[in-house]
């Protein structure tokens, strides 16, 4: 019912759900990126003929006039190319000899190449860790003393044709550094849990983010690794390409609803363009404990995009699929302060997004609370209202005046 | 009814020079006592309320437990103030000891003693001023209540760093600054003796019958509450429900939602109390000049439901809501307490306001844990809505009252110059 954008802590009015507007935009939509109720979901690991295994996932979702193409792949630093078309013919070629080589340009195509509506990426190019333990400052950057950063480009991973479940249209890359002096990840991993959905729904796992046949879900959870401060936190370097010059927007969506995360009452989204385009979208929570929940929230915080210069590892699918394209910009997600819940307890972190095209799915009150608003709102006033009417036309039962003996 | 009509204006009628008529009261007395002096005067119940309001001061500063009742009467005081005094050293001397359980046993004593005076100090409220300036009594009541627990709030953690600064360790700090704080209990102790002295003063001056004052709970009474009073009930329970788990888990609501600092959201939460300290005995004079006060308590029940619709749909700044329901909270007090010493009579008065706190405070334990249940698995708009439901019952509870009122055409809600009307045709 009412999902708010307005600057923080304003006195802005609560708007209306913009369903007039959602649907007028609808209608002057692209084909290819007005959203689609339902599509054909189809994992597809794209085995390298030559050479040692490397990961390559493509997730092709069709719809009625629509395919969405998402091509995750560890080769390099874990990466994700994202493609909509406008046609549900649409396919992906990939020319692993060329993608292999120094020279990636080309190497990844949508055929028909000009029935791309929208095209991006999303690199997760490196994983931070600070040691909080004398940092009283929640607001301080750095969050405390920076050791030296894990660069996901030099990791090993699994093979996810292991991982792969045709039921729940998921599977996970899971890798740790290749090269690691102090053995921090001998028993531990950084997951990255990809879901493809043909529908609308909502998981059960915090954080429950609403997700529609448009997009698809990517779960990054960091288990087991020994963090090498007391109180470590850890930030993940994610860049992206803008669409144009100038980099894609964040905005923070204030909302009055936390029924499905709890004391999380606040959507991040990051914008392509504006809508429909492409976007991720976000909770600003991550967990410390497997099952979720209030007590092991953490606070995630985003920082402002800007744009890199090359010392970002690059990834080879991205340079297949876009040239050699320079205007990447990036963010960093922090997880945790130095109080509260954080890595420490458990040495569990996990944090969740959704990846789509279209119009983000926001979330609406769900129908227990309008009935018991109803209910609690109605009640009271029929029953004045019957009452009162039965008072005064109903029998009189005592009079006012006083007998005089 | 007749004859407690009669005791009552014995005991409240103004004394000859206000009225112009003399009181068969004043006249047996042997002489004309000066006015701070005599129990039949304004300015004697005024003393005797400045004591009642300190002896709930002590239990408010210091936070009461769930009751356990006992017989009410003068000693019955004394005996429960001593055991707030006795409850409050033991807690201090667990803390100077380092030792949990002693500090649960001496919390334990304290409860005992705790809200039995709580009742007691409303039972003696009507007894001395029911006709008069009840809803004023209550209302200054719960104001020095509220004043106390702002006082516990802010000076306990200063009086804390004061006595770490001395050089002690953890422990002992806590438990120093406790027996300080046992200070305010002794002060009750002196309260409640003095109020018996006087009580016993005015039985013996105003020749007050014993026995009719509400001072023996019997709950065998429980079976004659009228509908009403039970309404009444429900309207207490239901209410206090949706305020107090609220302002314990507000914090957290305040930072994450509206974005305030970790001070702010702490002074937004007790803006409820601060407002309540002076507001209270404004309204409660508001309600004892106008009457109607199921129409009051109809305005603070609406008022806190627009407050928590407020906090719940909205992200209009917080404040708005938060001195709403301080507004309401306070005139809610006013002018409901006052209302069970007009459908009650007064030798079940005791019985009634010990059931009325005993159900209160079942109700927000049971609803505490309830709160914290829904906030882990829903959230807080859940929480709020569970709040708003519960108001809801409780206007409900506040609409039925008035129509069972008025089809039985009882005198919850007359206004003031009809109660005196009532008075004035009584006396005749």
């Amino acid at each position: 019912m009412c999902s708010c954008e307005e600057p923080r802590r304003g006195w802005g009015r609560c708007a209306p759900s913009p369903m007039l507007l959602l649907s007028l935009l609808l209608s002057a939509a692209p084909l290819g990126l007005r959203g689609e109720d339902a599509r054909q979901v189809s994992l597809e690991v794209i085995p390298d003929p030559t050479g040692p295994p490397e990961n390559l996932l493509h997730i092709r979702a069709v719809g009625s006039n629509s395919t969405l193409h998402y091509v995750w792949s560890s080769l390099g630093p874990p990466a994700v190319v994202l493609v909509a078309t406008n046609t549900s013919h649409s396919t992906l070629s990939v020319n692993w000899s060329c993608l292999l080589s120094p020279e990636p340009a080309g190497g990844l195509v949508v055929h028909p190449e000009d029935s791309v509506q929208f095209s991006s990426a999303l690199v997760f190019t490196r994983l931070f860790e600070f040691d909080s333990t004398n940092t009283s400052d929640e607001a301080a950057e750095p969050p405390g003393k920076p050791y030296p950063p894990y660069s996901l480009a030099e990791w090993s991973w699994n093979n996810v044709t292991d991982s792969l479940d045709p039921a729940t249209l998921s599977t996970t890359f899971r890798g740790h550094p290749i090269h690691d002096p102090i053995g921090a990840f001998a028993n531990g991993s950084l997951a990255f849990r990809v879901q493809a959905f043909s529908g609308s729904g909502r998981p059960a796992q915090p954080p429950r983010l609403l997700h529609t046949a448009d997009t698809c879900q990517l779960e990054v959870a960091l288990v087991g690794a020994v963090p090498r401060g007391n109180r470590s936190l850890f930030r993940l370097e994610v860049a992206t390409l803008g669409q144009g010059p100038d980099c894609p927007s964040l905005r923070e969506h204030h909302s009055i609803d936390d029924e499905y995360a709890p004391a999380v009452f606040q959507l991040d989204q990051l914008l392509w363009g504006s809508l429909p385009s492409g976007f991720m979208q976000w909770r600003p929570v991550a967990f410390s404990q497997k099952q979720g929940g209030r007590e092991s929230s953490l606070p995630c915080q985003v920082s402002p995009l800007y744009p890199t210069l090359a010392y970002l590892p690059q990834s080879p699918i991205v340079r297949a699929f876009f040239g050699s394209q320079n205007n990447f910009c990036a963010f960093n997600l922090t997880f945790g302060t130095s109080a509260g819940p954080g890595y420490w307890d458990q040495h569990y972190l996990s944090w969740s997004m959704l990846l789509g095209v279209g119009f983000p799915p926001m979330d609406a009150l769900s129908p227990l609370v309008l009935g018991i608003m109803a209910v609690a709102l109605g009640a009271p006033g029929l029953v004045l209202l019957a009452g009162g009417l039965f008072l005064l036309l109903g029998p009189k039962r005592y009079s006012e005046y006083q007998p005089i003996n | 009814m007749e004859e407690e009509d009669e005791e009552a204006r014995g005991l409240l009628a103004n004394g000859p020079d206000e009225t112009g008529r003399d009181t068969p009261a004043a006249l047996a007395a042997p002489e004309t006592l000066p006015a701070l002096c005599d129990p039949s005067r304004l300015a004697h119940r005024l003393l005797v309320l400045l004591l009642m309001c300190f002896l709930g001061f002590a239990i408010f500063a210091m936070i009461i437990l769930p009751p356990f009742r006992l017989r009410l009467n003068g000693w019955g005081t004394i005996i429960f103030s001593c055991f707030i005094c006795i409850g409050q050293v033991v807690f201090a001397l667990g803390g100077i000891f380092n030792a949990y359980w002693l500090m649960e046993f001496g919390r334990f004593v304290f409860g005992i003693g705790g809200e039995s005076l709580a009742v007691a100090q409303n039972t003696y409220a009507v007894s001395w001023f029911k006709g008069k300036e009840l809803n004023l009594v209550f209302g200054l009541q719960l104001s020095m209540a509220r004043v106390g627990s702002t006082v516990n709030m802010n000076l306990m953690g200063w009086l804390y760093s004061k006595v770490e600064a001395l050089g002690s360790a953890g422990h002992t700090t806590l438990g120093i600054t406790l027996m300080i704080g046992a200070i305010t209990c002794i002060l009750s102790l002196i309260c409640a003796l003095a109020l018996a002295y006087l009580d016993q003063r005015a039985e013996r001056i105003l020749h007050k019958e014993q026995g009719k004052t509400g001072e023996v709970i019997k709950l065998t009474d429980v079976k004659d509450f009228s509908l009403p009073l039970w309404l009444i009930f429900i309207i207490c329970v239901c209410y206090y429900v949706a305020v107090f788990p609220f302002i314990g888990l507000g914090k957290v609501f305040f930072t994450e939602k509206f974005g305030f600092s970790s001070q702010a959201a702490g002074a937004i939460n007790s803006v409820v109390y601060v407002i309540s300290a002076p507001m209270s005995p404004i309204f409660g004079l508001l309600v004892d000049k106008t009457g109607k006060n199921i129409i009051w308590v109809l305005c603070a029940v609406v008022t806190t439901l627009a407050s928590h619709m407020l906090l719940a749909f909205t992200l209009w700044n917080p404040w708005i809501a938060m001195c709403l329901l301080g507004l309401s909270y306070s005139l809610l007090a006013c002018a409901l307490w006052p209302m069970v010493a007009f459908v009650v009579p007064e030798h079940q008065l005791g019985t009634a306001y010990g059931f009325m706190q005993s159900i209160q405070n079942l109700g927000l334990a049971i609803s505490s844990i309830i709160a914290g249940m829904i906030l882990d698995t829903r959230g807080y708009l859940f929480l709020e809505v569970f709040f708003i439901a519960c108001v809801s019952l409780s206007l409900l509870a506040v609409v039925f009252l008035y129509l069972v009122n008025r089809a039985q055409g009882g005198n919850l809600n007359y206004s003031a110059r009809q109660r005196e009307e009532i008075k004035v045709s009584h006396s005749e």
